[in-house]
């Protein structure tokens, strides 16, 4: 009860023009507010009966402005009369659409209980559309592996009365990249006239060697006259790679039959997690013998290498000329494997056997010209 | 004989001279020069050089058709090697250029060599160039060196000719290695056709009558080429293993078979030649299919085609060798007064 006479007191206060001795009083907390254009104004209205005696009331909303919209709700009715029981209240709810093409200024209307009272009502419109757009996406976060595309949608809405040129952009960390499409073509700007909305694709594109982790893209759309930004979300967990090569990059080498032969090789791990338990493995012709050392690499970090040797022995009987043998790098999440050239070459022992038999043979000559040649 | 005679009148000449060791190579050129004049207006040389020169181009000429004509096969390792392909192609109208000298070169070698000595002989001729004042056996090695000039010239021009024709027409040269291959093919071939002349002069200082040595040089060479691989065909039919017979057994028979094949010089001469003129030639026995697991076809680098017919060329070197060492001991103790 008191405070329904102290709110009843502010009212009289506030409401200065409404007169003291008036049966019916129109209250509302806020008579003069600021909008923006297009936007919907939600007043409380409160009908006071003073007297003591009900009373009927009929509401209408006067001197709005063209193209101005309302609507007045009591309870769950759309209601023009209302009516109160002596030193009783009853509550309203006016909406007021403003208009969005509207100029910028201050805009008087009143709500009237017919020959009773009235209530005037300021509306402040800040026309130019400040803070007037909107930048969302229904769905900011998003989860994938190192080398995933991760495509948002995304939506601009333009609040203001007026078409506004928006530029798109991103502040992304070094090797991101974010590309905007609308309508299937790439954009750096979008024109999206008044009131209206433009869904935006944004694809956002992590680096290679990206490390596994949570990442923030602020994203940004800005006009002249405002930006509203967005903030999407990418969840990394981490690619697996891996790479055998040699040192040089050369994948042949020579051998010669029956002898070992080391070659250095590099176990690379490309991917950005780290790989645990690689086993590294030769498959070479049977006879051959061919292996790593170490064969096996217990946890090689993201993005380091590694140097292994892989010892080859072609087969005793191995023929001259270019073999191919399979090398593989493997483990539970990723493997590698290269082909190697091998070019046999066949040992030099009978080629001296061959080279003596000729001296031997010349030697025979010789010593006959020396013992009847010069007589 | 004329030239044999101007030889002596110009040896006579230098006799008031002191033998040193220039006048001794003086000498010795002189005969050489000799020798090469006589070979190359004897008629049974310039035969012989018709029939070869003629089936040689031939053979070459009907190979750079079938290569110009067709597409090369796709996947081919010695498609690089155009120039060593002529050398081995034929289109089936004739025999290629390497078997043929392997079937003819004999009998050059044969025809320079099967008189060198006892023709001389008989005309009493080696006696007077003995007597004058240089080496004895200075005769047979300038019989030797000029029939030997003789081939190598012919040879060389012979290939470098085809070369040259085959640029003109296909309008690249030949590479490097091409050229290392070519070059050693020469060589053999030399070596090859040597080794049939050291014969043919080993069988004239041993025997007396010409018609006696040419006959047995050419019965060898007969042998090796038509009855040896009868021969062998025979003992082929004895020996072969089973059908059914372990790989081990099968493979021991074909070594055995390549073994004996490999008497005859000119299967040496065939085996050095192409593994020089085909190089993805990668073994000349059997192979087992182990050895074969795994290998890529490619060409093989010249040095590793050497060693693979290594011992065959070594086999022909040094069998020539043996034979000019045979007829040089021969004739260094022949009786030549008469």
């Amino acid at each position: 009860m008191l405070k329904s006479r102290i709110i009843y007191l502010l009212g009289m206060i506030l409401a200065s023009n409404v007169a003291f001795a008036q049966n019916l009083q129109l209250y509302t907390t806020y008579p003069k507010i600021s909008v923006s254009p297009g936007e919907v104004i939600d007043y409380n209205v409160e009908l006071i009966n003073n007297s003591s005696v009900t009373r009927n009331g009929r509401i209408s909303l006067q001197n709005l402005p063209k193209n101005w919209d309302y609507e007045m709700k009591s309870g769950n009715y759309s209601a023009e009369e209302i009516s109160v029981l002596p030193k009783e209240r009853k509550s309203l709810n006016l909406k007021v659409i403003v208009p969005s093409k509207i100029e910028k200024g201050q805009y008087r209307f009143q709500l009237v209980a017919q020959g009773e009272s009235s209530l005037p009502l300021t509306v402040d419109v800040t026309t130019d559309g400040k803070s007037s757009s909107e930048f969302n996406s229904p769905q900011t976060n998003m989860e994938g592996s190192a080398k995933s595309t991760f495509t948002f949608n995304a939506s601009l809405l333009n609040r203001s009365s007026e078409a506004q040129v928006y530029r798109l952009g991103a502040n992304l960390q070094p090797g991101w990249g974010a590309t905007f499409k609308v309508d299937g073509k790439q954009v750096s700007s979008v024109n999206i006239e008044g009131n209206q909305r433009k869904d935006i694709l944004v694809e956002i594109l992590p680096p290679e060697s990206v490390k596994k982790g949570k990442y923030t893209i602020p994203l940004f759309a800005q006009s002249p006259l405002n930006q509203s930004d967005l903030s999407l979300e990418v969840v990394i967990t981490g690619s697996y790679g891996l790479q055998l090569t040699t040192p040089e990059g050369l994948l042949s080498t020579t051998a010669t039959a029956n002898r070992d032969k080391s070659i250095q090789f590099l176990v690379k791990n490309t991917g950005s997690s780290d790989l645990s338990q690689i086993n590294l493995n030769a498959s070479a012709p049977s006879q051959w013998e061919a292996h790593f050392e170490p064969s096996r690499i217990s946890t090689l970090k993201a993005g380091e290498s590694q140097t292994v040797t892989a010892i080859i022995k072609p087969a005793k009987k191995a023929i001259a000329g270019d073999y191919q043998i399979t090398l593989d790098a493997k483990n539970n999440e990723t493997s590698d494997s290269v082909k190697f050239r091998v070019t046999v070459e066949t040992s030099l022992l009978w080629g001296w056997v061959g080279i003596l038999i000729i001296a031997i043979a010349v030697a025979l000559v010789y010593f006959l010209i020396r013992k009847y040649g010069r007589r | 004989m004329v030239s044999k005679i101007f030889m002596l009148i110009i040896l006579k000449e230098d006799l008031p001279m002191t033998l040193n060791k220039n006048n001794n190579l003086y000498a010795f050129s002189i005969l050489v020069k000799k020798e090469i004049a006589d070979h190359i207006r004897s008629w049974k040389f310039i035969i012989l050089l018709a029939i070869i020169l003629l089936t040689c181009i031939a053979s070459l000429y009907t190979a750079l058709q079938a290569l110009k004509n067709t597409a090369p096969v796709p996947n081919d390792p010695d498609a690089a090697f155009f120039f060593l392909k002529i050398f081995t192609t034929s289109d089936g109208t004739m025999p290629s250029f390497h078997l043929f000298v392997g079937f003819l070169g004999p009998l050059l070698g044969i025809c320079l060599g099967f008189d060198a000595v006892n023709s001389e002989f008989n005309g009493r001729m080696l006696g007077r160039i003995l007597s004058q004042p240089i080496h004895r056996d200075y005769f047979l090695n300038a019989k030797f060196i000029g029939a030997l000039t003789v081939i190598g010239v012919l040879f060389t021009s012979l290939i470098l000719l085809t070369i040259g024709a085959a640029t003109l027409l296909v309008g690249f040269p030949p590479t490097f290695m091409e050229c290392n291959r070519l070059f050693l093919f020469t060589l053999l071939t030399i070596v090859y056709v040597a080794f049939w002349l050291n014969l043919s002069i080993l069988f004239s200082v041993r025997f007396r009558h010409t018609a006696t040595s040419a006959l047995v040089a050419i019965a060898i060479w007969l042998f090796f080429t038509v009855f040896y691989p009868i021969i062998i065909n025979i003992v082929a039919k004895a020996v072969q293993p089973n059908p059914y017979a372990s790989d081990a057994e099968i493979m021991q028979y074909q070594h055995f078979m390549l073994t004996l094949m490999r008497f005859a010089p000119s299967q040496l001469y065939s085996d050095g030649t192409n593994m020089l003129l085909m190089p993805s030639i990668r073994s000349l026995g059997p192979l087992h299919m182990e050895q074969l697991q795994g290998a890529i076809p490619s060409p093989l680098p010249i040095w590793e085609s050497i060693k693979v017919a290594w011992s065959q060329m070594v086999a022909l070197i040094a069998c020539t060798i043996v034979c000019f060492a045979a007829s040089y001991y021969f004739f260094m103790r022949k009786e030549i007064r008469c």
